[in-house]
C-alpha cells in the first residue's frame, strides 16, 4: 500500500512561493535598472566622448597611412647607375675573371673576355707573354704590357 | 545561484509586510477582473492583472519585477512597485517605486513617497496630506 503524502503546509507553501518570487524579482530588477543606468550615462556622456574620439581617429588613421611613406622616401638610398669596364686593368691580378673587380673606366682598345675564357689556363700572364709575336733571338726586353697586347689569345 | 529569503531591498515599506503576503498571481498568468478585500491582507502580482486592486483598510500592493498591472486603481496602506504600472496609484501610507519600476498614470500619496532615479513614470504626484502639518518645514 502507498504510505500517505504528507500535506504540505499552506503557509509553508505561501513562504516557498514568495521566496521564488523575490528571487526573480531580485535577479530581473537588477538587470533592468543596470540596463536604464547604462543607457543614461552613454545618452549623456557617449556623445561627447564619441564626438571627441572619432575626429582624433580620423587624424591618427591619416597619420598612419601618410607616415610610412614618408619615411619610406627619406630613406630609400639612391641608385647609380654606371657602364661597365671594357677589361681589367694591367694592374689587376689576371687570376682574377671577376668582372665587378674591373676599373669603372674602360681602357681603349680592350675588348672584355668571358671570364671563364680568362681563367682557363690564361691566367698566367708570363705564358700569354710568351705567345705573342716576337723573335725567339731578340733580346729580352723589359716586359710592358700594353693596352695594345693581349695576354690572351685573340678570339675567332 | 542562492535563492533569496527576503524580498527586495525597501525604504518605507515593512519587509514583514512584504512577507506577510498571501496572495499571488504567478508570472505568467493573466488575471483579468479586479480584487477587492476590507481585510489588511496582501497581494503580489508577477504575472498580469487587467483590472482594479483596492483595500477597504490596510492592505499592502507588491507589483513585482516581472508584474503587469492595466487599468488599474491601485489602493492599499502601503504600495511596492517594481514592475509596470498603467493607472492610478493611491497609497495611505508609503509609496516606493524602484528602479526598474514603470508607472503611466498618478500616484498619490499620505505620508511618505520614495522615488528612485532610474524610475520611469509619466503623470502626476500628488501629496494628499496636510500641507501645514507638523512636518512642515
Amino acid at each position: 500500500m502507498n504510505a500517505p503524502q504528507p500535506v504540505i503546509d499552506s503557509n509553508t507553501l505561501r513562504e516557498a512561493a514568495l521566496r521564488a518570487s523575490w528571487h526573480r524579482d531580485h535577479r530581473v530588477a537588477r538587470r533592468r535598472e543596470a540596463w536604464r543606468w547604462m543607457m543614461f550615462w552613454l545618452w549623456k556622456y557617449g556623445r561627447r566622448v564619441g564626438m571627441a574620439v572619432i575626429p582624433m581617429s580620423a587624424v591618427a588613421w591619416l597619420a598612419l597611412q601618410v607616415w610610412p611613406l614618408a619615411a619610406i622616401s627619406k630613406t630609400a638610398p639612391t641608385v647609380r647607375v654606371t657602364a661597365p669596364a671594357a677589361s681589367p686593368s694591367p694592374q689587376h691580378d689576371s687570376s682574377a675573371g671577376d668582372m665587378r673587380t674591373l676599373p669603372e673606366e674602360p681602357l681603349r682598345g680592350i675588348r672584355l673576355l668571358p671570364a671563364a675564357a680568362l681563367q682557363s689556363g690564361i691566367g698566367r700572364p708570363e705564358l700569354a707573354v710568351q705567345s705573342v709575336n716576337t723573335p725567339p733571338d731578340s733580346p729580352k726586353q723589359p716586359l710592358r704590357l700594353t693596352p695594345e697586347i693581349q695576354t690572351a689569345p685573340k678570339e675567332p | 545561484m542562492k535563492i533569496r529569503n527576503e524580498p527586495s531591498t525597501t525604504r518605507l515599506v515593512p519587509t514583514d509586510r512584504l512577507s506577510a503576503i498571501s496572495s499571488l498571481i504567478a508570472e505568467g498568468a493573466v488575471f483579468d477582473g479586479s480584487f477587492q478585500t476590507s481585510r489588511d491582507l496582501g497581494i503580489k502580482v508577477d504575472g498580469t492583472l487587467k483590472g482594479n486592486i483596492s483595500f477597504d483598510v490596510g492592505g499592502t500592493i507588491h507589483v513585482g519585477a516581472t508584474g503587469v498591472v492595466e487599468n488599474t486603481r491601485l489602493e492599499a496602506d502601503y504600495i511596492f512597485i517594481e514592475g509596470k504600472v498603467v493607472g492610478t496609484v493611491v497609497a495611505r501610507k508609503a509609496l516606493e517605486i524602484t528602479g526598474s519600476a514603470t508607472l503611466l498614470g498618478d500616484a498619490s500619496y499620505d505620508e511618505v513617497m520614495d522615488i528612485h532615479p532610474r524610475a520611469r513614470m509619466r503623470g502626476k504626484i500628488e501629496y494628499r496630506g496636510d500641507m501645514d502639518g507638523p512636518g512642515k518645514n
